[in-house]
């Protein structure tokens, strides 16, 4: 029988344990039997995974076999779902916040040992379904790995934040104080809610529900001297009858419960001495 | 690093492509490349099932070899990731590069519908966050048979679905991180004239998302504004963002910029939003407030209304007064 010398990647790997460790048992205590090279290769890199990952659940449907990865911490890790409608070669395997976390490598007539166990859940300890270690990648949980709402959306590469309806953000740059030698500034973002004054606009302009209000803006002033614009101060103008070059004015504006009075004092028709002096403008 | 026995035996075999796409009649020959490995980094919208790497082209000038890899993801379309090599280059060279083109700007302008100010003053250009879409490294063996393969100035290609590289030698960080932080605003709610009056007009596009800030990154601190409660809790690793009335930097006198520079509008208001501000209409005269105040004449004085003028005429013709004639 011809030997092949240098046989490929995966055909090398056929008869060997990888990608599990080579210690592992493949075999629970229930009798399932993960036989070797029904995975051809994987590639493991969950967030925040710790050591010794391994495969320690395999839940098995009519529709679908789900693969779930372990740590020593953690039990439940990552899982990947192979629906048997697909015919799939790989299983990917992704976090609870659907992030990637790795690739099973097979083939579908391969992957469908699996279904030889039946319908059911099949749990597996770290010695018994350990993968290699150059199998996984260790993807420590630095910083912020992404922003989860409380709907469950996740974001996560560049994110933007968008300030809307009265809502305005913005970036600062506060200065640190120099405390125990620490120096220097950072950036801040800021958060400001102060309305939108004009909503009703937007709510309201479709079927012409809202109508712009004409607002008096001031009062222009026109007389036998130059025309001149009075705006209100505060919201208000004031009327006043007042005439620095006069002393004793007759004219008089007063507010009174019907409204702003204008007049002048003095005798009325009816109330000087003798015959009333008619106004030739306007009679008696 | 792998021993140079891994090397040695993918020399002889089509790691780290799939077995059948390299080593045959018109093919890469096996040993040229004996590993690569490629990093798809967080911008990139990459799915394992669906996506691969691939050898797309090696490319001779002279004595130089240019390999070039891509992807079919559509990411990473046009950001080939391009290894240099000579013929004279010894057994086993390694080398690493970051995809190009991952400088790029964002503006205002990109967020309006359409675009027609000359006046770009408000069109402040934003950098975005410098990051790599992909990266990977590539270890060369024996050029010798691909030389003999490519003459010198031509290019040898293949299509997306040759000289694939091995799925697990793609470590897939497709949205695994939140690379930067970039902040935005909508447009306000702006004023429009009443009937049979003009607009306010900006001096810049409106309706669309004013950039604020772009590219944050490192320690981000989240600080409570006008009207905003901040709570954080450790045990659930939250940030809850809160509307309350005087809370935070209290009550504003003045609405905050929506953008750096934002201008007041033309025929408008004093408000940015175009409106009337509450003190720039007439609210009350001596203290009489509205919806409407009566004005009275009083003896001597006559009130008439001139509408279509808009003029209210205040005529102290001493009515009913009793006058002195000489």
């Amino acid at each position: 029988m011809p030997r092949i010398l240098y046989p490929e990647w995966r055909d090398q790997l056929d008869s060997t344990k990888y990608p599990f460790s080579a210690l592992a048992h493949l075999k629970n205590d229930t009798g399932q039997i993960i036989l070797e090279g029904c995975i051809s290769d994987a590639h493991l890199y969950p967030i925040g995974g710790k050591a010794r990952l391994y495969l320690s659940k395999v839940t098995i449907t009519n529709q679908a076999i789900t693969f779930t990865l372990g740590d020593e911490e953690v039990a439940q890790r990552a899982t990947g779902v192979l629906t048997l409608a697909d015919n799939a070669d790989h299983v990917a395997l992704y976090d609870e916040y659907d992030r990637p976390a790795g690739i099973l490598i097979s083939e579908q007539a391969r992957l469908a040992a699996f279904l030889g166990w039946g319908v059911g859940t099949f749990e597996f300890t770290v010695e018994e379904t350990e993968f290699a270690a150059t199998c996984c990648m260790p993807a420590p949980e630095l910083g912020v790995r992404a922003l989860v709402l409380e709907d469950g959306s996740v974001f996560a590469g560049q994110v933007w934040i968008v300030g809307d309806d009265g809502v305005v953000v913005r970036r600062e740059t506060e200065v640190l104080a120099d405390a125990c030698g620490t120096t220097g500034t950072r950036d801040v973002i800021r958060v400001d809610i102060v309305g939108d004054p004009l909503f009703r606009r937007r709510l309201c302009t479709a079927g012409e529900l809202f109508s712009v209000p004409r607002v008096v803006r001031g009062l222009r002033v026109t007389h036998s001297g130059p025309t001149f614009t009075s705006l209100p101060q505060d919201g208000n103008i004031s009327l006043q009858a007042n005439d620095a070059l006069a002393p004793a004015p007759a004219m008089r504006v007063r507010t009174t419960d019907d409204g702003l009075l204008i007049e002048t004092v003095g005798h009325t028709t009816r109330q000087g001495g003798g015959a009333p002096i008619l106004n030739p403008d306007y009679g008696t | 690093m792998p021993a140079t026995p891994f090397y040695n035996e993918n020399r002889n075999r089509a790691f780290p492509f799939l077995a059948g796409g390299v080593g045959g009649t018109g093919q890469l020959p096996l040993d040229a490349i004996v590993d690569a490995g490629f990093v798809i980094g967080p911008e990139a919208v990459f799915d394992v099932l669906a996506h691969g790497v691939y050898l797309a082209s090696v490319t001779r000038a002279g004595d130089v070899f240019y390999f070039r890899f891509a992807s079919d993801c559509p990411t990473l379309y046009d950001r080939d990731l391009v290894f240099t090599r000579h013929l004279a280059d010894p057994l086993y060279t390694f080398e690493d590069l970051d995809s190009e083109g991952v400088y790029g700007s964002v503006s205002n302008s990109d967020f309006v519908m359409s675009y027609s100010l000359s006046d770009s003053l408000w069109d402040i250009e934003f950098d975005t966050c410098p990051t790599a879409l992909w990266s990977g490294y590539l270890v060369t063996g024996d050029l010798a048979a691909l030389g003999d393969l490519i003459p010198a100035g031509s290019t040898w290609t293949r299509a997306a679905g040759d000289a694939r590289l091995e799925p697990a030698l793609l470590y897939n960080q497709s949205g695994s991180l939140v690379a930067s932080l970039n902040l935005a605003n909508n447009d306000r709610t702006r004023a429009t004239g009443p009937e049979d009056c003009e607009d306010p007009t900006w001096p810049y596009e409106t309706g669309g998302v004013f950039i604020a800030a772009t590219c944050l990154q490192g320690d981000l601190y989240f600080r409570p504004g006008y009207n905003c409660l901040l709570t954080q809790n450790t045990a659930d690793n939250s940030l809850t963002i809160t509307a309350a009335r005087g809370a935070g930097e209290g009550e504003p006198c003045d609405p905050p910029e929506l953008f750096p520079g934002e201008w007041l509008a033309s025929g408008g208001g004093a408000g940015y939003d175009g409106g009337v501000t509450c003190n720039e209409g007439l609210r009350t005269i001596n203290g009489l407030g509205g919806p409407a105040v009566q004005l009275l004449a009083g003896n001597g004085v006559s009130i008439l209304p001139d509408p279509l003028n808009h003029r209210i005429v205040i005529d102290v013709n001493m009515r009913n007064m009793a006058v002195c004639e000489a």
